[in-house]
C-alpha cells in the first residue's frame, strides 16, 4: 500500500468534505489528499465510528501542522483518498 | 470504474468545486477522442495542441501507471508532447489509462476523477489551475462564434 510522508501544508474542512496537503519529504513535492468527501469519495452518510475517526485524522494533522512533525498517509494506487494518517516517523 | 453509478449526492461536488483552488478542474475537457476510443498518444497529442503556447513554461508529466509517461512542456511558442521530461515536472498526474479515458473523452471531469479516487496530482497547484485554463481558453477557441453558421 502507496504511503506518502511529508509535513503538513494545510488542513481544509466543509461542509461535506475534509482535504489536506502534505510537502513530500524530502522533495518537497506537494500532494492534496481527501480525508472525506461525502458522496463523492466516500459515503454521504457514514456510521458514527467512521467520522470518530475522521475527527481524529484532523486532530493529529493540526498537531502535525503546529508542531511541524512529519505524517505519514496512506493511500491505494492512483487515488488520493486517505486510509489512515500516522503521526510521526 | 465504467461501471459505476452515477454520483449518490451531485450538489457534494458542486459545493466543494466552488473553492478557489478546485474550480478550473470541474470543467469537462471536451472530447479529445472519441468514446470508446484507445489511442493514449493520440488523445495526448490531441491535448497538447488544445493547451497550445502558455505565456510561462509549463510541464505537466502524466503518469498513466497501467501504460507509460507523457510530458507535456508548454511555453511562447506552443506545446510539445514526448516521453522524456526536459526537467523536473511543475506538476505530476497520476492515473490509469481507464481513468484517463474518462477525462480525454469528456465523460467526467478531472476534478470528479479525483474525488472518485481514480487519480493523484502532486507538484504545484497554482500551476496545475494555469494548465487548467489554458485548456478552458482553447475550449472557448473552439467553439463557433455566435456570427458563424
Amino acid at each position: 500500500m502507496p504511503e506518502t510522508t511529508g509535513v503538513v501544508r494545510c488542513i481544509r474542512v466543509g461542509d461535506d468534505f475534509g482535504f489536506t496537503t502534505i510537502a513530500e519529504q524530502p522533495s518537497n513535492t506537494r500532494e492534496t489528499f481527501i480525508l472525506w468527501w461525502g458522496g463523492v469519495s466516500t459515503p454521504a452518510d457514514p456510521p458514527v465510528h467512521v467520522r470518530i475517526v475522521q475527527s481524529d485524522w484532523v486532530a493529529l494533522l493540526r498537531q502535525a501542522l503546529s508542531d511541524n512533525t512529519d505524517v505519514t498517509i496512506t493511500h491505494t494506487d492512483n487515488s488520493a483518498i486517505v486510509l489512515n494518517v500516522q503521526l510521526g516517523a | 470504474m465504467n461501471d459505476e453509478a452515477p454520483l449518490t449526492d451531485a450538489g457534494s461536488l458542486e459545493r466543494a468545486a466552488r473553492l478557489p483552488s478546485l474550480r478550473d478542474f470541474n470543467v469537462p475537457l471536451g472530447a479529445l477522442v472519441e468514446p470508446g476510443a484507445y489511442d493514449l498518444t493520440a488523445s495526448f497529442d490531441r491535448l497538447s495542441q488544445r493547451v497550445g503556447a502558455a505565456p510561462e513554461p509549463l510541464s505537466v508529466h502524466f503518469q498513466v501507471s497501467d501504460a507509460r509517461s507523457w510530458y507535456l512542456n508548454s511555453g511562447p511558442t506552443g506545446c510539445v508532447v514526448s516521453d522524456q521530461p526536459e526537467g523536473p515536472p511543475d506538476v505530476e498526474v497520476v492515473l490509469d489509462s481507464d481513468a484517463w479515458r474518462q477525462i480525454a473523452s469528456g465523460t467526467m471531469s478531472p476534478l470528479e476523477v479525483f474525488g472518485r479516487g481514480h487519480m493523484r496530482v502532486r507538484g504545484d497547484l497554482a500551476a496545475a489551475r494555469r494548465f487548467a485554463r489554458l485548456l478552458h481558453r482553447s475550449d472557448t477557441e473552439d467553439r463557433p462564434s455566435p456570427h458563424e453558421s
